[in-house]
């Protein structure tokens, strides 16, 4: 057992968007802070996800506070968030088989939240998108755009760990230090040493797991009622469209098509699941089916182009309290505090919501924390202050691919690449561009020591062929660090199978000659088919 | 154009059925679509390496009849094996290309380009495995890598032998040749840095070696990025015992067995109509009675054999749709689980159903079409069904013990 020799203000459960959001503002703010993940940062719903930066159109009709929320925090992401985000714009369409009508409630709730909808001609948005679907007889412009989830999360990780903040990955909360009614901290297990028991001890513990939430408030002895509602998303070879292209009728399956970096993204599917199944998420043939059936509809280019792989997430939707059966299930978010609703002192719940809303949510947990510590002089500045690699854009110009590349991904942070010698530029992964020195930089600054954590920070392996010579290329560089070659070739080994998960539902066409090369290589030709797999969710 | 016999496919099952017809006097012709897999061949050819429970093979001659029904050796027949892998052998040799095979009925140890010791049948002369780097004179070794080379992997390797008894170091050679392939980001790859040691190019390596003080009784561990035909200058700069170790990507080895294989076929005077996709077939009483390719306006290929060796999904053999298993060339039947809920299992190394599929032949490897077998036209290697090539290790086995059995049954009518 080892004791962290530190006792902090507040520990952040839950190292997706909004576990590094709190951290973030708790450091801003000047407070000590630990942020805690079981495994990898953006591991759950952040990291699987649409990437889209919602105007807030798609709740307009339905729910006026998450629409205004958006929006708001729409114009916020682009300003603080400027490297993480895309303006791609937005338009809301409506084919023959739509209700034409919907389009103006449509338009006038949009305006009513706040948000710059507006009704053009079908002609143009042709000219505009020219991937969209030539049929249509309406179309809406909106400020849709994209926004890439596992940047935002790493800025703020990056700046609460410059503000002070200490982090641990692969440390996963098991139990809570308590004293009478007060939780004073957290008894967790190092996956990474032998599941050693780590313990530290705070003033306030924020609960910001996301589903994973509802298990550990559990644990803690009270109880939030939440419903894990699985989306299943598509992942395209290529950008189809340019701009985001929704469906104008009330939310329903696969009706959005977002453009990313070098792929496109449609989604969603939703259906509720059991909760034992939330670790495990697996897109059945018939969500492809679905998926498919209706991304064809807004864009029918889709049709011909190669699916790079298929992924789901859990949102974390809550019940309200007064409504234990789950029938008003929101989108909105919440704030718990469990001192003054289950007599449990020194324990937040920060819930709900969607990535969209991480940073209001971040600030609505941290002015609680505040308000416990009796600090409420501390104030937010998320809202005004840059992210880090977000702040003005002046940079040494940029030759290689890989040093483009990586400014796109890094911002201005992309300074701190190593690029002097030609080792360093040489390209590791020739798809998304990731250079050797952009992999040092990952290792020394984002907390990488495996193929995962850097496909996440960097996407190695994300592109068209999934991750093939890339993978041992990286993988060596890793094990140059710290010399465990055994853990590595297994790192390998679960790396591939790891793409294989979300190439197993699509794959025909090219992705079946692929994967036959990938088993050969891989397995065959290097054998690593006898090698432990090391699976994230054992 | 009229051939004795039409080959479609030019990877190792298309390569050795041609050579073997053209060695019995046959005018042939072999229609290359070009991707190969034997150019990621990294020199070493398996036979049977795991059983059917992926067990390694120990017993090769036990592995082979424990086969399913369906699997092509099987449909040779256990017996027929070894005289075939002689066969093979032989005729690689006549390619000029020396192979060392530690006893017919055993496999022996090759050594992956992560470093981990795998069964083979076949590993080309010069390369490391556990035989060649046990008749070395001494029990240490010094695995070099490149400086800036990515697809080579000294420290895997070094860590494998270490647990294997020898001692050994790793260095890094650099020399001014390579510092030009390295301004690009992307050139530094196993095909061009093999263009680029090359006569004093080989020598100034040869020399950076030296300087690296690498003690006098430790093997050398080189890339694979030397060409054979170079081989004699390098010795006589280096002096001193060096063995090869497999590079990731394209790789010199599987290059180089193509291309003794396509000179081979040439000094036999076989014909190869190299990037010629064949886009269309006639047939005429269960007999297949020409073919047309995407380069060739007006004119058929025309014979009296045809076989088809065009691999399998990976050179384009084999087509996945979402919902079915084709053959997309001639329009052959296919055995394939039905379903894409059967084709794949969650492990990628694990035993995937799909993998099995392939064209559906009689026990003469004679091609099926709508459930007849077509009397003139045989399908040979990786294109087959009923073998996991890639999880047995049999791959290049299969292709080549196909197509001998094939080619012998085709001189033997004649």
């Amino acid at each position: 057992m080892k004791k962290l020799d530190k006792h902090y203000d507040v520990i952040v459960i839950g190292g997706g968007a909004t576990g590094a959001g709190t951290a973030r503002d708790c450091a801003l703010r000047g407070l000590k802070v630990l942020l805690v993940e079981r495994f990898d940062f953006t591991h759950g719903a952040t990291g699987r996800n649409h990437g889209l930066l919602h105007s807030g159109a798609r709740y307009a009709v339905t729910d006026r506070e998450s629409a205004t929320e958006c929006i708001e925090e729409n114009m916020i992401l682009r300003r603080i968030a400027a490297n993480c985000v895309e303006d791609t714009g937005g338009l809301f369409i409506t084919l023959p088989e739509d209700d034409l009508a919907y389009q103006q409630t449509f338009v006038e709730a949009c305006q009513a939240a706040g948000i710059k909808a507006e009704a053009i001609d079908p002609a143009l948005a042709r000219q505009m998108e020219p991937a969209v679907n030539a049929d249509i007889i309406g179309a809406v412009k909106v400020p849709d755009g994209s926004i890439d989830p596992f940047r935002l999360t790493m800025a703020n990780v990056y700046d609460a760990r410059l503000h002070g903040a200490d982090i641990l990955t692969y440390h996963e909360v098991t139990d809570y230090i308590r004293t009478g009614s007060r939780i004073e901290g957290v008894v967790m297990r190092n996956h990474r040493n032998g599941g050693e028991e780590v313990r530290a001890t705070a003033d306030v513990v924020v609960n910001a797991a996301g589903i994973w939430g509802h298990l550990l408030a559990e644990k803690a002895g009270v109880s939030v009622k939440m419903f894990p509602a699985k989306g299943s998303l598509l992942v395209f070879g290529h950008r189809v469209n340019n701009i985001v292209i929704n469906r104008c009728r009330k939310p329903a399956n696969a009706d959005i098509l977002v453009p990313g970096d070098t792929v496109c993204v449609i989604g969603t599917t939703s259906d509720r699941v059991p909760f034992d199944s939330v670790d495990r998420m697996e897109v059945t043939p018939e969500e492809v089916d679905v998926l498919l059936r209706e991304g064809v509809k807004l864009a029918p280019g889709l049709a011909t182009t190669r699916i790079l792989r298929a992924y789901a997430g859990v949102r974390p939707l809550v019940a309200s309290d007064d409504d234990p059966s789950g029938r008003s299930i929101s989108r909105g978010i919440v704030c718990l505090d469990h001192a003054s609703r289950d007599g449990l002192e020194g324990f937040i719940t920060i819930t709900g919501g969607k990535l969209m809303t991480y940073r209001l949510m971040a600030e609505w947990a941290t002015d609680m924390v505040c308000r416990k510590l009796g600090r409420t002089n501390l104030k937010c500045v998320t809202a005004q202050r840059p992210l880090p690699g977000s702040e003005s854009k002046k940079n040494k110009s940029l030759k290689t691919a890989g040093s483009k590349a990586a400014r796109g991904r890094h911002g201005s942070l992309a300074v701190n690449i190593p690029s002097d010698s030609a080792s360093d530029r040489a390209l590791v992964c020739e798809c998304e561009n990731v250079s050797v020195g952009e992999i040092e930089y990952a290792v020394k600054d984002l907390h990488v020591d495996n193929l995962l954590n850097l496909r996440r920070r960097t996407r190695l392996g994300m592109g068209t062929c999934q991750g093939q010579l890339c993978v041992c290329r990286a993988s060596a560089i890793l094990e140059q660090h710290d010399g465990c070659t055994d853990r590595h070739l297994d790192d390998i080994a679960s790396f591939v199978n790891e793409r294989w998960k979300g190439i197993r539902p699509v794959a025909w066409g090219d992705a079946m000659a692929e994967t036959q090369f990938t088993s050969w290589i891989y397995g065959a030709v290097c054998g690593l088919d006898n090698r432990r797999s090391v699976d994230e969710m054992v | 154009m009229r051939f004795d016999t039409i080959i479609i496919g030019a990877g190792l099952a298309g390569m050795t059925a041609a050579i073997r017809l053209a060695e019995s006097g046959a005018k042939v012709a072999v229609v290359s679509a070009g991707r190969s897999a034997l150019l990621f061949n990294t020199g070493s050819f398996g036979l049977l390496g795991f059983d059917t429970a992926h067990n390694k093979v120990n017993d090769r001659a036990k592995a082979l009849t424990e086969l399913p029904e369906d699997h092509p050796y099987s449909k040779i027949g256990a017996g027929g094996i070894p005289s075939l892998a002689d066969e093979a052998r032989a005729l690689l040799e006549r390619c000029g290309l020396a192979f060392r095979c530690s006893s017919n009925w055993n496999n022996h140890d090759r050594i992956s380009p992560l470093g981990i010791f795998r069964p083979a049948w076949l590993t080309l002369d010069g390369l490391i495995c556990e035989s060649t780097l046990a008749d070395m004179p001494y029990r240490r070794a010094a695995v070099v890598g490149l400086a800036g080379f990515l697809d080579f992997y000294p420290r895997f390797i070094a860590a494998s032998l270490r647990k294997a008894g020898y001692e050994c170091d790793v260095f890094t050679v650099d020399t001014p040749d390579l510092q030009a392939l390295r301004a690009s980001e992307t050139e530094m790859r196993a095909v061009n840095i093999e263009r680029t040691l090359h006569g004093y190019g080989l020598i100034r390596f040869a020399e950076e070696l030296k300087k690296l003080n690498i003690p006098s009784d430790a093997t050398l561990i080189l890339p694979s990025v030397i060409d054979k035909d170079e081989l004699e200058i390098f010795n006589q700069f280096l002096r001193r015992p060096f063995l090869f170790a497999p590079t990731l990507g394209v790789s010199l080895p599987g290059i180089s067995i193509h291309n003794a294989m396509v000179s081979r076929l040439k000094e036999l005077g076989g014909r190869i109509f190299n990037g010629h996709r064949v886009n269309g077939a006639d047939y005429e009483d269960n007999r297949l009675t020409g073919v047309t390719t995407d380069k060739l306006d007006d004119d058929r290929l025309v014979a009296d054999n045809y076989i088809f060796a065009a691999g399998s999904f990976f050179s384009h053999g084999l087509m996945a749709e979402p919902d079915s298993i084709v053959e997309p060339v001639l329009g052959l039947d296919v055995d394939a689980p039905q379903e894409r809920s059967a084709w794949f299992t969650p492990d990628l190394f694990g035993a995937q159903p799909v993998m099995k599929s392939g064209v559906a032949t009689d026990g003469d490897f004679k091609a099926k079409r709508d459930g007849k077998a077509i009397t003139n036209l045989y399908a040979v290697g990786s294109v087959l069904s009923g073998a996991d090539s890639v999880r047995e290790d049999s791959g290049a086995g299969v292709a080549m013990l196909t197509a001998l059995r094939v080619a012998d049954s085709i001189i033997k009518h004649n």
